[in-house]
């Protein structure tokens, strides 16, 4: 999740729909994803080629003529278009943004969602399934399983899927019954009664 | 205190035993960024403005900004244990407040935690903290008096049960002074009050409070505090706050209740520091465009609740509050006007109401089985004393002249009457009551009708006097009558005065009984008088008491006394 604005965040939906439209075969859109991401693991990096593609003080010119040059025959064309379009408008600094804009637009045209699972142990394969199928049935979408192994949660799990969290975890069960407990003695305390002592 | 291990060992798994797991569902955001008693959440997309939502730490926040991607929460508690990255939650309620008769004598912040040290406070009762003000219907003009028990505001400047009365001044003019004295001056009386200190140093209210114990006050006095060390969203809510506890013994239990926001000024530079914060735009001096909203929303909620009445069998208890035993008119809006019904429930409550449900009673051939019933949660009142700190006298900033225009009147402070020893150094002159006038005493609206003038006539004169010109007779005269007006109204802090004794007092002073008395003997003549009429004619005082009235008769009495006093006192002297 990336730290922005609203106002960011909003550009960056407005060109990744733009950069979704024009990748117009479930194909080409597939392979935009995958060159996308390849593109944020680059920027991800901090490499000297991250600094040179966002930095603000190069001219957009030159940047343009060497993202010709690096990507042009490596990458599809709709790619390096997109790529130039957001360099002559000098947007280069939002590309994080929208490559998170674009795989959320991808996932949703798909009819896709991610799903993320944690559990104390491993997840069998067959909780998987059952898993899968409940969220499929809950959303009415393609559950993608994110899983994490927690042991904290000691037992049970836990399910994310966009805003919803569903907490069926043992540490969850315990910290409400001790909640309960400790609310239940505050209670009596100060009503004046004395549950527990002599 | 000895513990058993057997019983708690038992109490646990009796808890055990009873508990019933079920998936917790949430919608949870994640924070983005926090900082200065605000936060940015990704997520929530469902939340409703204002609502409660609760951090991992376990502080509390309020949606204050519901943007595209994100909401903006401010933040009631402790931010400094948030972090970026944490769960926020939902919790699909508005935020709201303890309230009830445990509250009474507490000193709390605004979420009703208490800072006294006297522990938890166990109430049942909550109350939201934004509630939308009554409507036309549910209101009553104000008609009852509320003393303050200050003879320069109650002859001139009358307050009613319901009205909103602004004080304003500047800093160190005694703002504080007078909202204290209005709270210390209803002892023994039916109102409950609410005192919130907004942004001001812990020893200030500290002081108050020690104030409010000494004279008793705080029997059925509420403190509610968000200190100048407190984050701007705890001292953006705290008049909010108070006026909920407020709320409670109004609506519940049809009570009297004075509201003193001690200032709104600083709630407004923690309104503009969270609009600031939050990228709200800022408009004139900073402050968002809402910020005349902020407080018209506030001081709305102040107002004297219609009381309502019904015809219902007689065996109805006095506390009863069940409308659905109200016997509705079977002509309901068509029956004769003198019995007509004032709602669609058979309720009476127009200013008529007790008389025409009366009426009806008595036309009915069971009326000997039937009573007309107050219902004993109607006819509450709340009476708001905004303070407003301004700077250099300037009435004319942008929070002064919206509050101005919000209340229904202003005591207006001035530091040269101060400095000059005139204390409370109210300023008659732009000093004004809209409404109270019709509340006030008959007795004291008959001997201060034409206080206020004979006084602003003395200030015009006083400034002419001081030319060194010769004066005649006549303007001489009112010069030493205003003199001793001004010097009779003086009054020191924390003593204030019942109403048989302002009536007393100023009766003296309006008819000319201090005129032949150095301006110096003046206080001392109205002490020695007081103490004279309480100890000798204790029948003039409980009349006034009683009644509030001052006939002709009792005004030849009270005259009596003054002159036989002033010979005495004379001679004394």
């Amino acid at each position: 999740m990336a730290k922005s604005g609203d106002k960011d965040l909003a550009l960056a939906r407005l060109y990744a729909a733009s950069m979704l439209q024009a990748a117009d075969t479930p194909q080409a859109a597939e392979t935009m994803l995958a060159e996308l991401t390849d593109l944020g693991e680059i920027l991800d990096s901090g490499s000297e080629l991250a600094g040179f593609l966002t930095t603000p003080s190069l001219d957009a010119a030159l940047r343009g003529r060497s993202i010709e040059k690096m990507f042009r025959g490596r990458c599809s064309d709709v790619f390096v278009d997109s790529m130039l379009v957001i360099n002559r408008k000098g947007r280069f600094g939002f590309v994080r943004q929208v490559i998170d804009a674009y795989r959320h637009l991808h996932e949703e045209k798909l009819g896709r969602i991610k799903v993320h699972v944690s559990t104390a142990t491993a997840l069998p394969d067959a909780q998987r399934t059952n898993l899968r199928s409940w969220a499929a049935q809950f959303t009415g979408k393609t559950p993608e399983l994110i899983e994490s192994v927690e042991p904290e949660l000691i037992g049970g799990v836990v399910v994310r899927i966009g805003d919803r969290k569903f907490d069926h975890s043992v540490a969850h069960h315990l910290g409400s019954l001790c909640e309960k407990l400790m609310d239940r003695a505050s209670r009596e305390l100060y009503s004046g009664a004395r549950p527990v002592a002599s | 205190m000895k513990f058993k291990v057997d019983e708690i060992t038992s109490v646990i798994s009796e808890e055990i035993k009873h508990y019933r797991s079920q998936v917790d569902v949430a919608e949870v955001g994640r924070v983005l960024e926090v900082g200065d008693g605000i936060a940015r959440v990704y997520g929530l997309s469902n939340a409703m403005s204002s609502e409660r939502l609760e951090f991992e730490n376990g502080a509390f926040g309020q949606v204050f900004n519901l943007e595209e991607n994100s909401v903006g929460v401010v933040i009631l508690g402790d931010y400094l244990g948030i972090k970026e990255g944490d769960e926020v939650r939902r919790t699909g309620e508005l935020l709201s407040i303890p309230c009830g008769e445990k509250l009474i004598g507490r000193l709390v912040d605004p979420l009703g935690r208490p800072l006294d040290g006297k522990g938890v406070i166990e109430t049942p009762h909550r109350r939201p903290l934004e509630f939308k003000a009554p409507g036309i219907a549910e209101r009553q003009p104000v008609n009852q008096p509320l003393q303050t028990g200050i003879k320069g505001i109650d002859s001139m400047i009358p307050i009613g049960r319901g009205q909103r009365e602004l004080i304003i001044g500047d800093r160190k003019t005694g703002k504080t002074a007078i909202a204290i004295d209005t709270i210390i001056n209803q002892k023994g009386g039916d109102v409950i009050c609410v005192y919130v200190a907004i942004g001001q140093k812990e020893s200030t209210v500290v002081g108050v409070v020690e104030k409010l114990r000494q004279c008793g006050a705080m029997d059925y006095t509420i403190v509610v505090s968000a200190g100048s060390s407190d984050p701007a969203p705890l001292q953006y809510i705290a008049p909010y706050a108070g006026c909920a506890m407020a709320e409670y013994f109004m609506y519940q239990q049809g009570k009297a209740t004075l509201c003193i926001y001690d200032d709104l000024t600083k709630q407004a530079h923690a309104y503009r520091q969270l609009s600031l914060l939050l990228r709200r735009p800022p408009g004139r001096e900073a402050y968002p465009g809402d910020v005349f909203y902020l407080h018209s929303r506030l001081l709305e909620r102040s107002c004297k609740v219609r009381d309502e009445y019904g015809v219902v069998p007689k065996n109805t208890p006095d506390n009863s509050r069940d409308r659905s035993i109200v016997k509705k008119h079977p002509q309901s809006f068509k029956a004769p006007h003198d019995q007509r019904p004032d709602d669609v429930n058979g309720l009476y409550h127009r200013s008529e109401g007790k008389k025409h449900a009366q009426v009806w009673l008595d036309s009915l051939p069971d009326k000997a089985n039937l009573k007309v019933h107050h219902f004993p949660d109607s006819g509450g009142s709340q009476t708001a004393l905004p303070i407003i700190e301004t700077m250099e006298g300037e009435v004319a900033a942008y929070i002064p002249t919206n509050v101005i225009s919000i209340t229904d009147g202003q005591i207006y402070l001035e530091p040269d009457l101060f400095f000059a020893g005139v204390r409370p150094a109210v300023n008659v002159g732009i000093s004004v009551s809209r409404v109270g006038g019709n509340a006030q005493r008959k007795a004291m609206k008959k001997i201060a009708g034409s206080l206020r003038l004979d006084l602003a006539a003395y200030r015009s004169l006083e400034a002419f006097a001081q030319l060194g010109t010769e004066l005649d007779t006549a303007t001489q005269k009112q010069l030493d009558r205003g003199a001793r007006m001004v010097e009779l109204l003086k009054q020191p802090q924390y003593q204030p005065f019942d109403l048989a004794s302002q009536i007393v007092s100023i009766f003296a002073g309006t008819k000319g009984h201090l005129d032949s008395l150095p301006v110096s003997e003046v206080l001392k003549f109205e002490q020695a008088l007081l103490t004279h009429v309480r100890d000798e004619f204790p029948e003039i005082v409980g009349e006034l008491t009683k009644t509030g009235e001052l006939s002709d008769d009792l005004a030849g009495k009270l005259t009596k006394v003054i002159t036989d006093f002033k010979t005495h006192f004379g001679k004394k002297g």
